[in-house]
Order: C-alpha cells, then structure tokens, then sequence
C-alpha cells in the first residue's frame, strides 16, 4: 500500500521508510508540517503516519486543516506524549488510530494494516492460523482441509478471536460484539468449548478472571 | 541572655513585665516608707515636745518651797495621771501616758530617783532636747526640759516602735494594692499579648496543617505590619521553591519524551539487522531503556506538584486489572507463564484510574520479570468496608527479609546480575499507594515467591 510518511526525525524516518518497503510497502517522506500539509492534500495515498512534534506547523494543526480540506485517507499518529488529554485531542482532530513511541515495527505494521483493513473492508477473503482457514465470504470453517460446521456465535467468536491474535480480548469486549442482549452466564464459556472442540484444545487459550486469547 | 533561649514571647513578656512590676513596685514601697517615716517622726517630735511644754506649764508654781514628793502628788492629781505600779512611797516620779506618750517628770538630783525606782525605769536624761536612749531593750525617743525655777527634770518619751507604726501601717497598706494592680495588669497582658500574637498563631496553624507538597503562598491581608515583611519573604521563597520543583518536573518529562523519537528510531532500525544474538542482545538493551523513560515519566507525573490535584472517581477495579492483565498477558505467554486474576466483577472503588493502571501494571511486569517459566501470577483483589487490597502472588525466587524494605527505593535491584528492570517500579507502586492514603507491604507466598499487597482505604479522598 501507499503510506505517506510526516516525521520530522530524519534516523525515525529512514528507519520507518525502510522497514515498511522491505515489507513491500511504498512510502514517501516529509520532513516538516508545511510539506506534509501539502503532501496530504496533493498525493494519493492509503495510509497517513503523522508525528505531532513538527517544525513549522503542528501535527494537530496539519490533521486539522487536511481534514477541513477534505482529505478523508486514515491516519496513524506516532508520538511520544502518551498522556490521556492528548490522545483524545488526536483523535479528535481527526486521527484514526494512535501510537506511542518506542513502537517496534511489527506493531507499527499492525496498526497500518489494521487501519486498512478498517477502511477498505478485509483484504482477502481468507484467514489463516495454523491449520484453521476460514472463508470469510462463503462463511466457512477448514481444519486441515476437512470442513467444520460451527453455530453463527461460535464462528463470530472464531473470527473476532483470530482477527485479534496475540491479544487478550476481555469477557467484556467479546460479549459486547458477539451478543446483543446481555448473554446467560455460561453462554461464553459453553461458546469456547464448543470451539476446542472442534477445532483442537489448544487453539484458545484462557486467562482466567479475565478472558481469552489466540496466541499468534 | 533570655533572648537566646526564648521559647514563647508571651511568656517572656509577662515574666519582663512581672519582674519590671516587682522592682517599680518594691522601689515605690520603699520609697513611700522612707518618706512617711519621716514626715510622721517630725509630727510625733511637735507632739512629744508640746506635751512636755504643756505639762511644765501645769506644774504649780510654788515648788521652789514644797517637797518634790508634794509636788509630784499634786501633779499626779492635777493630771488625773495613772500611777503605774508604784508604791506611795516610792512615788518620786510619775509616769503619764496618753496617746502612747509617756510624761515622767522627776528632780533634778535624778541619779538617786532613778536608782530608787524599780518599775519604770527613766531615761537617764542628760541634756536637754531630744534624745534616743534603751529602755528595757526597747529604744525611746526622749523629749527632756529642766524646770530650772522647780529644778525639776520633765521629759516626754515614746516608744520607736510605736511612732513607726504608723509609718510602717500606710506603706503596708499600699502592698495589697499593689498586687492587685500587679495582678490585673497581668492578666491585662496575657490576653493582649495573646490577641496580638494571634497573627502568628495563625501562620504557624496555617504553615503546620498544610500539606508539605503545598507550595501556595500564605494570605497576608489582615496581616500586622511587623509580620508583613516575613511572610512575604516567605511566600518569595515558596514561589522558588515551587518555581524549581516545576523545573525539575517538566525536565524530567521533557527528557523523557525527547529520549522516546531516538529510542523509537534505534527499534525501527533494529528491525532491518538479521534475527541473531547480537539484535537480540540489542533488542534487549532498547527495550530497558523503553521502560526506564515510562517509568521515568510516570515519576514525573507523580511529583510533588500534582499530589494535591489526583482526580479520584469511582472505578471499577475488575475491569481495569482485566485490561492491565490483558495488556501484559503476552510478554507472560513469551514466558510461558499463566496468568490470573481473581476478583468479583463490579468492585467499584473512587480511585485514580490511570494512577492504578501503573500500580497495576508495575507489580504484574515485575512479577512477569521475575518468575520462572511456566510460573503461575496471580492477581487477587479483595475489598471489605475500609479498604481494599490488591494483591499480586508470584512464585518466583523470592525476596529475602534484608531486602524487603529496600525495594522500595529508587534504582534499587535485588539481584543484580539477573535483573533487567529499572529499579524504579516499586517506588512508583508505592508513591500512588500513598497518594491514595494507602500502603504497600511484601510478604512471602506461601509455596514459594513474592506477595506483594496493595491496601487503599475505600474512602482515600478524605483529607490529604
């Protein structure tokens, strides 16, 4: 995908630059809030990475006026002001997404695709992990090539799980987007068994107390 | 002298004033008694030699020819005098007292009158005027006159004692007085000195129940002019003080966030170098640093400055230690190890969120650092009426009772050799425990390991 790159730390920037390309990305850098301003508005572009730390003009202000110009493309803001107020004032002028830094380039990346993902909907229609693959499309379920059938919760959860691998997703934030009302219980715990089940005992990992993982 | 080891100026005024009271009033008494002596001598002197040129003029005045024992007779009549203690016999002296004054006239050929009277025994008169003579070991002031037409002796004596009774009566009278005006003046003072000092008492109330990180300065409207000038300087030296603690505050946090773009740069470079030991090792060495300017800037977020401003409201613990367990739980798995949390849904507690996340987070990464792998971590929470406690269970190595305490402080490692963190982590665990009132404590986990507890008291809003 195409990135454009505004960070005003030429070492940060080469480093960003060359990672993303090696990963088979294109990216453009700019060096302050000025050509940044312009570079938004003038080049096309899939993803934004903004510092907020920029000469000339501000990230804040850069974000802000690209938005009031129309520039709709998402933006991942990197900076190292990690305070609370300050995330919130990123967001609200209009970015996408917000990471501090140090980040390694593994999580830069994810937060990249991520925003892609978001915003043109999922890249392929497969997702894979180990043996599992799942058609997204046709809404079906593979174990080492042999079809499983899963009820629609189980396969929402599957889903939901996979696409947040190597992350605890909490019993809050799953039952949020799996179940309208508020679940039985049990109905979660029932859901993941089923799941083992199915497809191996230790595809699921449980934090106790807390909720669930697929590690990556 | 005093001042040097003053302890209360309103003591030392009313012990000065006290004292000061004392010396004027004994200088008064003295001076009074001294004074009245005197006047009060002459007045008794006019009066002892009046009587005795009083009663020379009664004499009779044919006593040139009458016996002197005759003459006294008639005298004695003549006076309605009392006759004291004497037989008739011996009766050649009268004694004649009025007005504490004794009247004794006697002949001239006294030397043989005196030795002849036994009870009064005259004053051995041998000039005339006045005169001080012993008598019975008491002193007299003696008035004498010869009657040189009835060659007779007539003297008029009082008693010292009597004639400075008076003297000494009106300066006693002043005593009473004078303590009681000594009294009131005071008492008078006590209160003054106390409603003037009140200012000072206010400050020091003032300077003493404020918190020490307060660094606002002191009102000084209603301020006396004396005071003025030390609270202002006082106020001056607040501002630099709270000037330099701001300083070294925004250093810290700016240093700390300059040094991430750099950091974040060496990571993102350190991604291009070939995955062996050498980018691991370095991978090593950025990630420390990572965690040394987060902790850094969770220190300076906690100094002193912004202790009075902590914004507590009500939480709910499970679902914070949830994200904190959840945000930790892969560098766990890196290890292999489980990692639990124990803890009713909904405890709702007024705390400051993101505070509690660091404490949170800081005791599960140590926990994380220092176990074995496969290692089980706990983290129990409990709350009961007064408080609640946060616990988080390792069954690592262990902490031995020598370093128990000193964990605590800043930079310090346990075990030097095997540790990667900064040091600082407990100390900011135990900084936000005290911000919200409450303390830390390790003890060793039954089977092995470090506990280490959290208590806050559920209301920690009250008083800080």
């Amino acid at each position: 995908m195409k990135i454009l790159l505004i960070e005003d730390d030429k070492l940060l920037s080469e480093g960003i630059k060359s990672s993303l390309m090696q990963r088979g990305h294109q990216v453009e850098c700019f060096y302050d809030g000025e050509q940044g301003l312009l570079a938004m508005e003038a080049l096309p572009a899939d993803i934004i990475i903004l510092d907020l730390n920029l000469p000339k003009l501000d990230g804040f202000d850069v974000l802000s006026q690209a938005r009031a110009k129309g520039v709709t493309t998402a933006v991942l803001i990197i900076t190292a002001r990690d305070a609370i107020s300050q995330r919130i004032k990123g967001l609200d002028s209009g970015a996408d997404d917000y990471l501090v830094k140090p980040f390694i380039m593994d999580e830069l990346e994810a937060r990249v695709r991520a925003l892609y993902r978001r915003a043109n909907g999922r890249s392929s229609n497969e997702v894979i992990h180990r043996q599992i693959r799942i058609d997204t499309q046709a809404r079906q379920v593979f174990l080492a090539q042999e079809a499983v059938v899963l009820g629609r919760r189980e396969y929402d959860l599957l889903l939901l799980l996979l696409d947040n691998k190597a992350k605890v997703l909490t019993r809050g934030q799953i039952e949020e987007k799996l179940y309208e009302d508020e679940p039985l219980s049990n109905a979660l715990e029932v859901h993941v068994h089923n799941l083992r089940k199915k497809l191996g005992k230790d595809l699921i990992n449980t934090v106790r107390g807390v909720g669930y993982i697929v590690a990556a | 002298m005093l001042l040097h080891k003053l302890k209360s100026i309103q003591f030392y005024i009313l012990c000065c004033t006290f004292f000061i009271m004392l010396m004027v009033g004994f200088a008064m008494l003295l001076s009074a008694s001294v004074e009245l002596k005197h006047e009060a001598q002459e007045v008794f002197d006019a009066g002892l030699a009046q009587s005795a040129l009083l009663v020379q003029a009664l004499l009779p005045k044919n006593s040139q020819n009458s016996s002197t024992r005759t003459l006294l007779l008639s005298t004695e009549s003549e006076l309605s005098a009392s006759i004291l203690e004497q037989t008739a016999a011996e009766r050649e002296t009268i004694s004649y007292y009025e007005n504490d004054t004794v009247i004794i006239i006697q002949s001239a050929a006294r030397e043989k009158m005196v030795a002849e009277n036994k009870v009064i025994l005259l004053p051995i008169v041998t000039k005339e005027g006045f005169s001080r003579q012993f008598l019975n070991d008491e002193l007299w002031v003696v008035f004498s006159l010869l009657d040189t037409e009835r060659n007779l002796w007539i003297s008029s004596a009082q008693q010292e004692e009597i004639r400075s009774e008076l003297s000494d009566d009106v300066a006693m009278t002043i005593i009473p007085a004078f303590a009681i005006g000594t009294l009131v003046i005071c008492i008078a003072l006590f209160f003054s000195v106390r409603k003037g000092l009140s200012p000072l008492y206010r400050i020091s109330k003032d300077l003493n129940t404020r918190h020490s990180d307060n660094l606002t300065p002191i009102s000084i409207d209603n301020l006396p002019s004396e005071l003025k000038p030390t609270v202002i300087s006082l106020n001056k030296m607040f501002a630099k003080v709270s000037l330099a603690v701001m300083r070294e505050q925004n250093f810290t946090d700016d240093a700390a966030h300059e040094l991430r773009t750099p950091l974040a740069a060496m990571l993102v470079h350190l991604d291009a170098l070939p995955d062996n030991l050498t980018r691991k090792a370095l991978y090593q060495g950025v990630d420390n640093m990572k965690k040394l300017v987060n902790q850094l800037l969770e220190l300076a977020r906690l100094s002193p400055t912004s202790t009075d401003t902590i914004e507590l409201i009500p939480i709910d613990l499970h679902s914070i230690a949830a994200q904190v367990i959840a945000h930790l739980y892969p560098s766990a798995l890196a290890k292999d190890m489980s990692l639990e949390l124990m803890c009713e849904p909904k405890i709702t507690v007024l705390a400051n969120r993101t505070l509690l996340e660091i404490l949170l987070a800081n005791l599960v990464e140590n926990a994380i650092r220092y176990s074995k792998n496969k290692d089980l971590i706990q983290v129990v929470i409990n709350r009961d009426k007064q408080s609640f406690t946060l616990r988080v269970i390792d069954h690592g190595q262990g902490i031995s009772d020598a370093d128990k305490q000193k964990v605590w402080s800043r930079f310090y490692r346990c075990n030097q050799s095997a540790a990667t963190g900064s040091g600082l982590g407990l100390s900011i665990v135990q900084e936000i425990a005290q911000l919200h009132r409450g303390h830390c404590d390790i003890q060793d986990t039954l089977d092995g390991g470090a506990t280490f507890s959290v208590q806050i008291p559920a209301d920690s809003s009250s008083k800080r």
